[in-house]
């Protein structure tokens, strides 16, 4: 099924009211269906809170879906593929579980590391 | 990739931003449905030095009194241990990660009651957090510095005070009691209460008929409150159990009945803050 496209208005968030933070915004609308706050403080140059928020105010308007992505680390290599992939509000995953990548057994949140994605849902371009 | 914790931190610092930008509507229920399974209780208390050390000094009064009568403890102490528990109950409050506003309120009975409130973002967090609605979010704090259990007649005058004189601005009240209330189950008890009696009645009733919370915060948890993390978890863990039985800047209260400033004891922390 197609994507419907969404139109956002940004205005109320200062740092993305700037053209070239709307231009920066729209880009990588196109090119990243998952975004994180690192993904757009680091591309618009505003502050991780900022982009946070809005990235909560997506959710706000039901065009993202909130998804936590975790990680077992491994003493031998600093990236691994994510060992689980699921609904943020879910929370953190219940130990011992078995890690799909190295099959050993997590027993410590030590083990663990995560990040958040916010994943589109519909395609969404930004206005002021 | 990040820690659990500093992702927690950082969902909450965004949240905040949104709630500068678009108000508390937009983030009430990210947070109810955030609190569910996430756990950010060492984001919400932080306890200070000052708490801290408060508690060191309540656990040396506990080991020079032990068994001594009340009459004969000026031997073996100078600390005053009813100010002592106002203080620490006051610096568990001022851990709290939020802006808050706490008075002095003097009721009928000339005891000394403090009342927080706050319109902060991180108030409606804690209160996310420990289970309550967000409509009325001033709490009411007694302390009760007795060597008996605080009677059913006196945990009725506090939950009188809340009904009547918070109607609308508070659903919890707390008391903190180094020795309980009368018909709580005693820690470390062998038999489980089966009965409803005292006290502990008068709680769940008062719940029942108002959706008003009063907790009792007893001696093992006073020397837990300096735990990061702490006094939302107690609290949370507290309201649940009553739940479980039954299946203004604050200037002035609800009768205008004008609150006092703090106490030389309580006010030289507002001080140094």
């Amino acid at each position: 099924m197609a994507l419907q496209m969404t139109t956002i208005a940004v205005s109320e968030f200062p740092w993305a009211r700037e053209q070239q933070a709307l231009r920066t915004l729209n880009r990588l609308a196109q090119f990243h269906r998952a975004w994180s706050s690192r993904l757009i403080s680091g591309a618009i140059g505003c502050r991780s809170n900022e982009a946070m928020s809005l990235l909560w105010f997506l959710y706000n308007a039901k065009v993202v879906n909130p998804m936590l992505v975790i990680y077992h680390k491994h003493e031998d290599t600093n990236s691994s593929p994510p060992t689980l992939y699921r609904d943020f509000f879910q929370g953190p995953p219940l130990l011992p579980f078995t890690c799909d990548i190295c099959g050993e057994v997590v027993t410590n949140e030590d083990e663990l590391s995560y990040d958040l994605e916010f994943v589109f849902t519909d395609k969404v371009s930004f206005s002021i | 990739m990040q820690s659990k914790e500093q992702m927690q931190s950082d969902v909450l610092h965004g949240l905040r931003t949104l709630h500068e930008i678009h108000g508390e509507s937009a983030v009430r229920r990210i947070l109810a449905e955030f609190m569910k399974n996430w756990r950010p209780a060492q984001d919400i208390y932080r306890p200070s030095p000052q708490l801290q050390s408060r508690i060191s000094d309540y656990e040396r009064w506990h080991l020079a009194v032990n068994g001594v009568p009340h009459s004969e403890r000026y031997k073996y102490t100078t600390e005053n241990v009813g100010q002592l528990l106002e203080e620490i109950t006051f610096l568990a409050f001022r851990s709290i990660v939020a802006e808050t506003t706490i008075k002095a309120y003097e009721s009928y009975s000339a005891q000394l009651d403090l009342v927080v409130s706050s319109t902060d973002f991180n108030w409606l967090t804690f209160f996310t957090f420990i289970g309550l609605d967000t409509s009325a979010r001033t709490i009411v704090v007694e302390v009760k510095n007795t060597d008996g259990k605080v009677e059913d007649k006196q945990f009725g005058r506090f939950c009188g005070l809340l009904h009547m004189v918070f109607a609308n601005s508070a659903q919890l009240g707390i008391i903190v009691s180094r020795n309980g209330a009368t018909g709580f189950p005693v820690r470390g008890q062998k038999r489980r209460t089966k009965g409803l009696t005292a006290a502990q009645a008068t709680q769940i009733l008062f719940y029942a008929k108002t959706n008003k919370v009063v907790v009792v915060l007893d001696d093992a948890d006073i020397r837990r409150l300096g735990e990061p993390g702490m006094l939302p978890l107690l609290l949370e863990a507290k309201i649940r159990t009553i739940e479980e039985w039954t299946g203004l800047p604050t200037k002035l209260d609800e009768t205008g009945k004008e609150m006092n400033d703090l106490p030389v004891h309580l006010k030289k922390y507002e001080l140094s803050d």
